[in-house]
């Protein structure tokens, strides 16, 4: 998927009422600018709209035909508006928007803008304190409440996904792109692996689970995520090693203990993301509020 | 006290008895065995008598699809229909049928726990299994409308061969764990229709897995209805409940019990022994024991078998007696596993009973008892393996 053609001065020509703009980054298939106005500032996600159409959504439904670009951030704009935790970034002002710009069909849409650094850059300065660990795991267990809350799966928590605000510390999930809803129409062809393969689920993988999946796949990412920032490692794969290789671990394999690399850690916060790797569903936690109150037994001192 | 009766014909004053001894915590009806009007009395007069008496009703809805059937009182139940193929439960407005009579039907009776209509499955991928699903996922949302009803157990009944099948249990695990509910009321048939029933190590070690996984790990209340002493195994991995009765047909499940009888000789008196974890036969097998000077190593020591240290051959062991002992052993036996903290420590506790009982099988058998190969350490044996083997998957 190639990236849009657009600068910050075709931004302020397409929406005049922009104060400032930045010059944007490029991440996966959008780039990204910082803009503000007035005293709001906010981030806006441009990217190309498609020709394909995606099934189920046609007129007779009542629905616009969308392109699968333009579906996804259709949902992702839903999914940011109707989550309500600090923990999930918020929608911005600016509505998801069709227009071309520069002779190419763009779609553009605002969400808050998040100073901090996102997580898999912390943890290249080393891994998390205990208790940074259990408020990681605090915050992005009340990200996936608010998802499941209205039926839907990040499918994509990992490192870069998560940002840490500066100021308060909090840590918000970033990037509903690929949010799957499971009583809702495919985005995704069948056997499309979705989600960055190092943090997928056994059940991301397996597609004849697909339609069962529900928040436990997003809290064994989770607990891939935890397991990063409190060893510093990945529990399933080395750098060096083909992703592949990567998936068959989360499939067949038994990390090593986290306490193997970071002895002082509490024997609770260990049992917590064992638990969380459990490669059944049914092995993991049954509600968020039971992690929830797994984390807040985690002694910190 | 978290074990149950599970009621059935001819119940006379046992249930009672084994409240006020403290053996029991509640019962599991079965309207089978009793008219509707003199179930409901049951209930009022057990709730009056003891207060905090759990009662459930096993609709006993899968008594539907069994044909020929021997339902007994079922059809004056107005929930209850016969016989019921499997297009009968294609339709949603029929499960929504089926649901909604059976739970308005308990929601009379005022219980403190609701209990779902099913139908037994034998395989968790065949298409009953499918039918128990939507009628477990009905039941919740039928429950969900009604006005401040108890909390709900959905049930399921399965063929014991289900069991075998552990990627598939796994999958159906999956499912059942995601589902917003209080609890489980779970029955598994026997194939084996002897007493007590021949059960294979890997049905056993699932089972254990279902129970683990649904009570300990997903904090769901389950309740395992006709377990005999074999619940002890299913209390050390969390499960809140199990119940047993006093005829053989009430200790473990077999489809016999719903059909019609082909006829048979009366049950031969039993003795159930705390340390052999097993109901002896009064003759030859206690009477074996005594005349080898062994009693002291399989009396249970409870309030009834006082008459056992003579000679057991002439002692006065009436079924109600046999009964009220049994309820007290099993009692004894899950008190005694309830007294440790962790499921691991349980799990130690339940594998030390185990040994000793087996080893107690091979002190008596060297004395020259005879047991039969249902009364001997045969199934403890299988339990011992089934437990090893079910720690090592789950890494307790």
């Amino acid at each position: 998927m190639k990236l849009p053609l657009v600068s910050s001065d075709d931004l302020k020509n397409v929406i005049p009422a922009l104060t400032t703009i930045d010059a944007p980054t490029a991440g996966g298939q959008k780039l990204v600018f910082r803009c503000t106005m007035g005293e709001m500032c906010f981030a806006l996600k441009v990217m190309l709209a498609g020709d394909a159409v995606v099934g189920g959504e046609t007129e007779e439904d009542g629905e616009d035909i969308l392109d699968e670009v333009t579906a996804r951030a259709k949902r992702e704009v839903a999914i940011i508006s109707a989550c309500e935790t600090p923990h999930v970034v918020k929608a911005g002002p600016i509505p998801l928007t069709a227009a071309e710009i520069n002779g190419q069909k763009t779609i553009y849409f605002s969400e808050e803008w998040i100073e901090g650094r996102d997580l898999s850059r912390i943890l290249q300065d080393g891994s998390l304190s205990i208790a940074d660990v259990v408020e990681l795991g605090r915050a992005m267990t009340l990200a996936i409440q608010a998802l499941w809350e209205v039926k839907k799966i990040h499918r994509d928590i990992k490192p870069g996904n998560i940002m840490r605000r500066d100021g308060a510390g909090h840590f918000v999930l970033l990037d509903m792109g690929i949010a799957f809803d499971p009583l809702d129409v495919s985005l995704t062809a069948a056997g499309v692996v979705i989600g960055t393969m190092i943090y997928v689920s056994p059940e991301q993988v397996e597609y004849a689970k697909k339609r069962q999946m529900d928040f436990r796949s997003d809290c064994f990412s989770l607990g891939m995520v935890m397991y990063e920032a409190v060893t510093g490692r990945h529990p399933f794969w080395v750098p060096g090693m083909l992703s592949q290789q990567a998936v068959g671990n989360i499939l067949m394999s038994n990390p090593e203990r986290p306490r193997t690399y970071r002895p002082e850690m509490p024997a609770e916060l260990e049992r917590i993301i064992l638990r969380l790797l459990g490669k059944q569903p049914h092995l993991r936690y049954r509600t968020c509020e039971d992690l929830l109150a797994a984390l807040g037994e985690v002694p910190l001192t | 006290m978290p074990v149950y009766a599970q009621h059935g014909y001819g119940k006379t004053d046992k249930v009672e008895l084994g409240l006020q001894q403290g053996s029991l915590g509640g019962v599991i009806l079965s309207p089978r065995d009793e008219k509707p009007t003199k179930l409901a009395a049951f209930v009022e007069d057990l709730q009056t008598a003891f207060e905090g008496v759990t009662v459930l009703f096993d609709p006993q809805f899968y008594a539907s699809t069994i044909s020929p059937v021997k339902d007994g009182n079922l059809p004056e139940y107005p929930y209850y229909q016969s016989v019921l193929t499997r297009a009968r439960f294609v339709s949603p407005a029929d499960l929504q049928q089926y649901v909604g009579q059976t739970l308005n039907y308990e929601m009379t009776l005022g219980l403190d726990r609701l209990v779902s209509p099913t139908i037994m499955f034998s395989d968790f991928s065949d298409p009953w299994s499918q039918i128990a699903l939507s009628l477990a996922q009905q039941s919740i949302a039928t429950h969900g409308q009604l006005a401040d009803p108890p909390p709900l157990l959905l049930s399921l009944v399965m063929d014991e061969t289900a069991l075998r099948n552990g990627d598939a249990l796994n999958e159906f695990l999956d499912i059942i764990t995601a589902w917003d509910v209080e609890g489980f009321y779970i029955v598994v048939r026997r194939t084996d229709r002897g007493y007590p029933a021949y059960c294979e190590e890997i049905v056993l070690r699932n089972q254990m897995y279902l129970a683990y996984v649904l009570a300990e790990m997903n904090n769901f209340e389950v309740v395992f209805g006709y377990t005999d002493v074999l619940g002890v195994l299913l209390h050390a991995v969390g499960v809140a409940a199990t119940g047993t009765g006093w005829h053989n047909s009430l200790r473990q499940f077999s489809l016999s019990r719903f059909q019609p009888s082909t006829g048979g000789s009366p049950p031969r008196p039993r003795y159930t022994s705390q340390t052999l974890l097993n109901s002896i036969l009064v003759v030859p097998e206690l009477a074996g024991i005594q005349t080898v000077g062994q009693m002291g190593n399989v009396l249970s020591g409870t309030a009834y078998d006082g008459v056992m240290v003579g000679n057991p051959a002439n002692a006065t062991w009436p079924p109600a007696t046999s009964c009220l002992h049994h309820w007290e052993v099993v009692s004894d036996l899950v008190e005694d596993i309830a007294s440790y903290a962790t499921v691991s420590e349980k799990l130690d506790r339940v594998d030390e009973l185990i040994v000793q009982g087996v080893a107690t099988y091979g002190l008596l058998r060297n004395a020259g008892v005879v047991f039969e190969p249902s009364t001997g350490s045969r199934d403890l044996e299988v339990w011992l393996r089934s437990l090893r083997a079910f720690r090592q998957n789950v890494g307790l």
